[in-house]
């Protein structure tokens, strides 16, 4: 099969570490120059509290509780470095928060022919046999991948999560793919931490993670 | 029925909606939208309400108004809901996307060295009309500005479809790493071509 064209796409950056939430307002984005002052004033502000803070403007959608930080980016979103540049720029100003470790993220939606070939997909990633004699029609609802970075070291701990799943947004033949590639940097427990090295993995790995989750796509839709 | 004994009758009425309310299973794919606590309410002098399994009490947010029988307030509980993001959204579709770096500022316009970020290829050199650039990003155009082009389909939610053309400049506070080390490497090439370091 040739890798159906994406219908949707997006990313996401999860952050791991210790924020105030209250901080990462609106506001405070347009107040850093960081988002545009009609984004600021067009935001959807769900919770604003000491323990969380949730907010979506039009290109982003943003979740900070005390001990993590999550960017994700929206269905109007032009580019995946939108999302890249908001976190770099809100670490890079609060350089002295503790990041402890750092997930690129990104997924599709492909929308495929027709349930024959989503069938193949699903049959040929997880064959049906060993449920055969048990279960009628048994299908892939949702796999999940782990591997090691490519020369990883034996004892990297750090994985590479890979899911497949039928899309929630492309009905009724739709396959969605998320690539989420974690990186430690830190113990929690490392006082001397700040966001540094958050912001160096960031801009030394970003390109290689964008590469590999498209390579992964395209080696998902290759095997049948 | 007393005022607190009704108030009460309501609250435990409320609190069985908000536990309802708040499902632990993800809505779709692992896509967050935000997040979503359900509220549960007490009245004081009454027995808190159980709390869902995992949950975990906040603190009141809300000032506590006085009723007749005592005073109530509210208060966040946790988990956390994650729920689907709506698909009731314009989406943005790229076919093509640049990063640009603005090498020289004209009147109307500005040259700017393009590499693409779609496929592998050599960098382009464009005239761009400063008419395209978001007002708000206009006071970023300045030499050496990093920016992104995008041109793919706009879907909207109502059904139609148009073609679209957007700049971004970017907004970051500092040079990145990347940038200095890269910008330090041209400086030491020049610095060899007129035999100095």
């Amino acid at each position: 099969m040739t890798e159906p064209v994406s219908e949707q796409h997006g990313n996401a950056l999860l952050l791991e570490g210790s924020f105030n939430p209250k901080i990462f307002q609106p506001a405070w984005l347009a107040a850093q120059s960081l988002i545009r002052e009609a984004e600021f004033e067009s935001a959807d502000i769900q919770i604003l509290h000491e323990e969380v803070v949730a907010f979506t403007i039009d290109w982003a959608r943003l979740e900070v509780r005390r001990d993590q930080l999550t960017v994700l980016s929206t269905p109007k979103s032009e580019t995946p470095e939108q999302v890249r540049d908001l976190v770099l720029g809100m670490i890079q100003i609060l350089d002295h928060t503790p990041v402890y470790s750092v997930a690129l993220q990104f997924f599709a939606h492909y929308a495929l022919k027709d349930q024959a070939e989503r069938d193949k997909l699903g049959w040929t990633l997880v064959p049906p046999d060993p449920f055969k004699d048990n279960l009628q029609r048994p299908g892939m609802r949702t796999l999940k991948v782990l591997g090691r970075r490519p020369g990883a070291a034996e004892d990297d701990e750090d994985r590479v999560a890979v899911v497949i799943e039928p899309s929630a947004r492309i009905r009724p033949n739709g396959v969605y793919v998320n690539v989420s590639d974690h990186y430690s940097l830190a113990e929690p427990s490392d006082s001397n931490v700040g966001a540094e090295p958050a912001i160096g993995c960031i801009e030394e790995r970003w390109k290689d993670s964008m590469h590999r989750a498209r390579n992964i796509a395209t080696g998902i839709f290759s095997v049948t | 029925m007393s005022p607190a004994a009704e108030l009460a009758d309501i609250l435990a009425q409320d609190n069985a909606t908000a536990h309802q309310a708040s499902p632990l299973e993800r809505a779709g794919n692992d896509e967050v939208a935000f997040l979503v606590r359900p509220r549960v309410r007490y009245l004081a002098g009454f027995p808190l309400p159980d709390l869902p399994d995992g949950a975990e009490d906040l603190e009141t947010i809300e000032p506590v108004e006085p009723v007749e029988g005592g005073s109530w307030g509210r208060r966040f509980v946790s988990p956390a809901v994650w729920t689907m993001a709506s698909p009731s959204t314009d989406t943005f579709r790229a076919l093509q996307r640049w990063e640009g770096v603005v090498l020289e500022c004209r009147d109307e316009s500005f040259l700017a060295r393009l590499t693409d970020l779609t496929e592998e290829g050599p960098t382009e050199e464009v005239e761009l009309s400063l008419s395209d650039v978001p007002r708000e990003d206009l006071d970023l155009v300045e030499l050496g500005a990093v920016f992104y082009w995008s041109i793919g389909y706009r879907d909207e939610v109502g059904g139609g479809r148009s073609r679209s053309s957007t700049l971004r400049f970017r907004r970051l506070p500092l040079w990145s790493k990347q940038e200095l080390e890269a910008a330090a490497e041209r400086a030491a090439g020049i610095a060899r071509v007129f035999g100095e370091g």
